[in-house]
C-alpha cells in the first residue's frame, strides 16, 4: 500500500515538473534579435475628436406630430363638417401648388411706369392716358408738378369695367416742363391680355379670351393652351371648393357660346368629378366694340 | 411783324395720327384750344376749319415756292391747329396726302351764267407747301419755336424753319425782342 502511494507521489511529482518546465519562457532559445531605432519621430498625427454631441429626445421630435394627431383624433366624425365650416369666408385668391408651372393669369397692374426724368427738367403739368384699339381713352390721369415715382393702370377703365380680352392697349405719358418744352413717353408695342384674374365683391373673377381657349376654326374645340389654362382655372375652383361656379361665355352668337359651354361642362365634370349642376353656365352674345369674346369664371 | 415759315414732311399717316394725339394731350395740359383738321372738298366747302387766308402769302407775290391751284378732288389736309393764345395766329401742323406740311386756302366767286339768270359758283383752292405763322410778341414766338423744335426732334426730321428774327438759330430772346420792336415800329410807320 505504502509502495503504491509512493509510486503515485513520484508520478505526480514528475508530471508537475514537466508542466512547470513547459511554462518557462524560452527566451534563451529564441533566435530573433531586438532592434532599437534611435532618433526623433518625424511624422506626428494629431487627431482631435470632433466636439459634437448628439442627443436625441424622441419625445421632443414626436411632440408636434403627436399634438396634431391628437387634435385630429379628438374630432368626432360628425364634427368633420365643422372643419369645412371653419374655413375663412373670403376666397383665397392664391392658388395651391397643384400645377406650379401653370401661370397664365395676369394680375394688376397691367401697366407700370416708373418715369425718370433727366436732371434739370422741372415738370409743370403731365397727363397719362391709356387707349384701346379704337383710339379711345379708357383711362386718364393728370397732375401738376413733378411726375410721381410710379404710374400704374390696374386694367379697369373709366366705367369700372375690366379691360377687353385679347385687345391691344397702349399708354402715353405727356408732359410740359416749366420752360414750355413738351415731351412724351409712349408704349410702342401694344399690351394684349388674354387671361386675367381679379377680385370684386369678394369673388374671384377669371376672364380668358376665347381665341386662346378655343380653336379658331372649330370654335367648340379646346386648344392645347386652352386646356392648360382651364387646369389653372380648376385649381382656383378646388381652392374655393364653393359651388356652383358661374361661367359666362361671350361669343359672336349664342349658338357658338352654347357649343363652348358643352365642351366646358364635359371637361369640368370629368376632371373635377362633380355634377354639371355645380356650374351655372350662361351663353351670351357679345356686342361690344372692339369685340370682347371671352369666358368669365366667377368663383365665390 | 415777325413770322415763322416752316416746311417739311412727316413719315407716314400713322405718325400723323400720333402727332395729333400727342398735341391734343399737350394742348389739354397747357390749357390751349385746338382743332383737329381733317379736310376734303366737302368739309372745306362747308366752311369749317378754314385756314385764315389773310395770313397766307398772296400766291402772286410768293414766287415759285410750290404754290399751286388744286382741283376739288385733290383737296386733302390732315393735322392739328393749336391756339396758344386766343388773339394770335395759331400753330398749324397740317399735312397734305403725301405727308408734307401744307395749308390750303379756299375762295369762292360767283360768276353770272350765260343768260345772267344763273349764277355759277366757282371754287378755288390754293395749296401752299409750307406754313407761315405770324407772331407779335416774344413769348409767343419763343413758345412756337419750342413746339417746332419738339416736332423736328420727334416727327418732322427734315423740318426747315425760316425765322427772320434768327431766334430759331440763336435762341437769343433779347435779339428777338429787338427785332419785334423794330418790326412793330416799321408797321406803325406804314
Amino acid at each position: 500500500m505504502r509502495k503504491n502511494i509512493f509510486i503515485a507521489i513520484l508520478v505526480l511529482t514528475a508530471f508537475a515538473a514537466f508542466v512547470l518546465a513547459d511554462d518557462q519562457p524560452q527566451s534563451q532559445g529564441d533566435s530573433s534579435q531586438e532592434v532599437v531605432v534611435k532618433g526623433q519621430l518625424k511624422v506626428k498625427i494629431d487627431m482631435d475628436m470632433p466636439d459634437i454631441q448628439i442627443k436625441t429626445d424622441t419625445n421632443q421630435v414626436a411632440q408636434s406630430i403627436v399634438t396634431t394627431e391628437e387634435q385630429f383624433l379628438s374630432i368626432a366624425p360628425e364634427d368633420v363638417k365643422d372643419v369645412k365650416a371653419s374655413l375663412p369666408d373670403s376666397i383665397n385668391s392664391e392658388r395651391a401648388n397643384y400645377h406650379p408651372d401653370l401661370s397664365f393669369m395676369e394680375v394688376a397692374p397691367i401697366f407700370k411706369l416708373q418715369p425718370k426724368m433727366p436732371k434739370g427738367i422741372d415738370i409743370d403739368k403731365w397727363n397719362f392716358k391709356v387707349t384701346d384699339a379704337t383710339g379711345s381713352t379708357v383711362k386718364f390721369l393728370k397732375g401738376d408738378g413733378s411726375l410721381p415715382d410710379e404710374i400704374t393702370w390696374d386694367g379697369i377703365d373709366r366705367d369700372g369695367n375690366i379691360l377687353k380680352m385679347g385687345s391691344p392697349y397702349w399708354y402715353v405719358l405727356t408732359y410740359m416742363d416749366k420752360a414750355g418744352n413738351p415731351g412724351s413717353a409712349r408704349r410702342e408695342t401694344p399690351k394684349e391680355v388674354t387671361a386675367i384674374k381679379y377680385k370684386r365683391d369678394n369673388r374671384l373673377y377669371i376672364e380668358v379670351a376665347s381665341k386662346v381657349l378655343f380653336e379658331d376654326k372649330r370654335k367648340e374645340r379646346l386648344t392645347d393652351q386652352g386646356k392648360q389654362i382651364l387646369d389653372e382655372v380648376q385649381d382656383y375652383m378646388k381652392m374655393s371648393n364653393n359651388f356652383p361656379v358661374a361661367v359666362k361665355v361671350y361669343s359672336e352668337d349664342k349658338g357658338i357660346s352654347a357649343d363652348q359651354i358643352t365642351t366646358l361642362t364635359k371637361l369640368f365634370t370629368d376632371k373635377l368629378k362633380c355634377p354639371k349642376e355645380f356650374f351655372k353656365m350662361e351663353a351670351l352674345q357679345d356686342n361690344s366694340v372692339p369685340k370682347n369674346y371671352r369666358i368669365v369664371f366667377i368663383i365665390s | 411783324m415777325i413770322y415763322l415759315k416752316y416746311s417739311g414732311s412727316i413719315e407716314n399717316r400713322e405718325a400723323t395720327s400720333r402727332l395729333i394725339d400727342e398735341f391734343v394731350d399737350i394742348s389739354r395740359i397747357s390749357g390751349w384750344e385746338y382743332n383737329i383738321i381733317s379736310e376734303n372738298f366737302q368739309t372745306m366747302t362747308a366752311g369749317s376749319g378754314l385756314p385764315e387766308t389773310d395770313n397766307l402769302e398772296d400766291p402772286g407775290d410768293a414766287g415759285d415756292d410750290g404754290i399751286q391751284t388744286l382741283s376739288s378732288s385733290e383737296v386733302y389736309l390732315e393735322g392739328i391747329v393749336i391756339h396758344i393764345k386766343p388773339d394770335a395766329d395759331p400753330v398749324r401742323l397740317t399735312f397734305d396726302k403725301n405727308g408734307r406740311l401744307a395749308t390750303i386756302s379756299f375762295s369762292t366767286t360767283d360768276t353770272p351764267g350765260f343768260n345772267k339768270k344763273l349764277t355759277v359758283k366757282k371754287y378755288e383752292f390754293i395749296y401752299y407747301p409750307f406754313i407761315k405763322l405770324l407772331t407779335r410778341d416774344a413769348d409767343y414766338h419763343a413758345q412756337a419755336v419750342k413746339l417746332l423744335d419738339y416736332v423736328k426732334k420727334k416727327y418732322i426730321f427734315d423740318l426747315e424753319v425760316m425765322d427772320p428774327s434768327y431766334y430759331w438759330e440763336t435762341r437769343d430772346v433779347e435779339q428777338l425782342k429787338v427785332k419785334l420792336w423794330k418790326a412793330s415800329l416799321k408797321q406803325s410807320i406804314i
